[in-house]
């Protein structure tokens, strides 16, 4: 009886002392909401390039290549889709019967004087790289040839949920690349996306639209094989309730990115994606 | 419905015949009311309340994810989480030398507080009350007059509030309990030791009060 009474104290005692149920979470990056930040503006820009801009210069290689190249472009670069010229120098990428990107090149080759193509991607595409699911939504993207291996690159906000971007592209050397993925390039330029408003966990919708604004501060430069290997992007994240954040993201070398937040830098490692 | 009425036919004669039989000699030692307080984990009640930490989501890879409404509310951390252990209080009353038939009302609380990331300052707290009643049933295997042995179940409901600068919220559930072993020591007053699983815990103790009401 008295162990069962000492037993009972004991444990008594253990319960009461163990209130503490969860440690704190580590305080962590002072700098992790600017980060937040700068990844949407990173991973926009990126999917626009990937998905738009490197198709025309790949699709540039299809279209002026001999009929014995174009094939081995198409396998190597197309391989999940066929394309087909819909008439009037527009060419559609098709999945199967479906079209997904269609490109309109006014019967220009992307290098002439004044090039004006067109990318534009179908509502049948469905994005599959959602990690950000408040990404701009994206559909057409328009390119003109400038001079000496530059481009500038258009968002027009009337066709693309009311995100708009005027860039500009150099790229390095006298031959125009296959793909971007292999060039090195610099960016420059500004513009602004449209986040989206997705549902959240608890069913509420999010507050006032919001929008991306951003400046290339310094050109943004890429080497093939590698990430961004320098540049500074300054960005206002505002919405229409009147609040704001300014972030900037400075690339200091192929692995290190600085963010000025709130008054604080920090520098953080960051990963290659190639 | 014909089985029903005969199902409630049957119960109401076997619980007549029940206090028919009841040789009432048990009586004369054994208390028929029992009053019960108790402390458990409050490991069940925090599944509930969403106060287990799973691990990090394989998406989140160097922070977590953000909701496009939270761009411009706080960056913030949250502090260390107490515990207030599971607090029961029960009632239990003697049917049969073996048979009790009662309810638990239960008790756990969660609390922690809120850090600005950039600041450190305190901007919120979040404090989960997670309460219930059950009705149980009891079957005490061992009577003896200062130790007893027992099992027992109850199914009962509870409700979740939760509580921060901005909002409360309530959301009901359905909460079991099963008590595998339990054991008393004492006479009137007793200590008690149970292994179990549910909003009492997986092993609660306590004390309690054996009364009753008529000599």
């Amino acid at each position: 009886m008295k162990k069962l009474a000492f037993l009972n104290i004991l444990l008594l005692l253990i319960i009461c002392n163990s209130c503490e149920w969860q440690e704190a979470e580590e305080r962590g990056n002072l700098t992790q909401r600017g980060k937040q930040i700068y990844d949407i503006w990173d991973h926009s820009s990126q999917s626009i390039l990937n998905e738009f801009v490197d198709k025309a210069f790949i699709f540039n290689a299809w279209y002026t290549a001999n009929d014995s190249v174009k094939r081995i472009i198409e396998d190597q670069w197309f391989p999940y889709y066929k394309i087909r010229n819909d008439g009037n120098g527009k060419y559609g990428l098709y999945s199967g019967t479906t079209l997904d990107f269609s490109f309109e090149t006014n019967l220009q080759s992307f290098t002439d004087s004044s090039a004006n193509w067109t990318i534009t991607r179908h509502n049948s595409y469905l994005e599959t790289n959602t990690y950000y699911s408040c990404a701009p939504i994206i559909n057409s993207v328009t390119i003109n040839y400038t001079n000496n291996m530059e481009w500038d690159i258009r968002i027009d906000s009337n066709s693309n949920s009311n995100s708009s971007a005027l860039w500009h592209l150099h790229i390095s050397g006298n031959s125009v690349p296959e793909s971007l993925s292999l060039a090195d390039y610099e960016l420059s330029g500004h513009g602004v996306f449209a986040l989206q408003n997705y549902e959240t966990i608890g069913g509420r919708y999010g507050n006032a639209p919001t929008f991306l604004e951003y400046e290339l501060a310094e050109n943004f430069a890429h080497s093939s094989g590698a990430n961004w290997e320098r540049g500074t992007v300054d960005i206002l994240l505002y919405n229409e309730n009147a609040e704001s954040l300014e972030i900037k993201g400075a690339i200091l070398n192929r692995k290190t990115l600085c963010i000025h937040y709130s008054g604080i830098i920090e520098y953080w490692e960051i990963e290659n994606y190639f | 419905m014909k089985r029903l009425i005969v199902v409630i036919f049957f119960c109401g004669t076997a619980l007549s015949l029940l206090s028919q039989t009841d040789t009432t000699s048990w009586k004369h030692f054994l208390p028929r009311h029992e009053v019960q307080f108790g402390i458990g984990d409050p490991l069940f009640s925090s599944l509930y309340a969403g106060r287990i930490n799973w691990g990090t989501s394989l998406i989140d890879y160097d922070y977590p994810a953000i909701q496009s409404n939270q761009w411009f509310e706080p960056d913030t951390y949250r502090g260390t989480t107490f515990a207030s252990g599971a607090v029961s209080v029960s009632y239990m009353f003697r049917i049969q030398k073996w048979l009790w038939l009662g309810g638990t009302f239960s008790y756990s609380g969660f609390y922690n507080d809120v850090f600005d990331r950039v600041s450190n300052q305190k901007v919120d707290y979040r404090h989960s009350h997670f309460i219930s009643i059950i009705p149980t049933i009891r079957f005490s295997w061992l009577n003896k007059k200062y130790v007893t042995l027992y099992s027992g179940l109850g199914v009962g409901i509870a409700t979740l509030l939760e509580k921060t600068n901005n909002e409360l919220t309530f959301s009901p559930h359905i909460v079991p309990h099963l008590t595998a072993v339990g054991v008393q020591a004492g006479k009137n007053w007793y200590g008690f030791f149970e292994i179990g699983l549910g909003v009492k815990g997986i092993v609660s103790t306590g004390f309690g009060y054996h009364f009753n009401c008529k000599k």
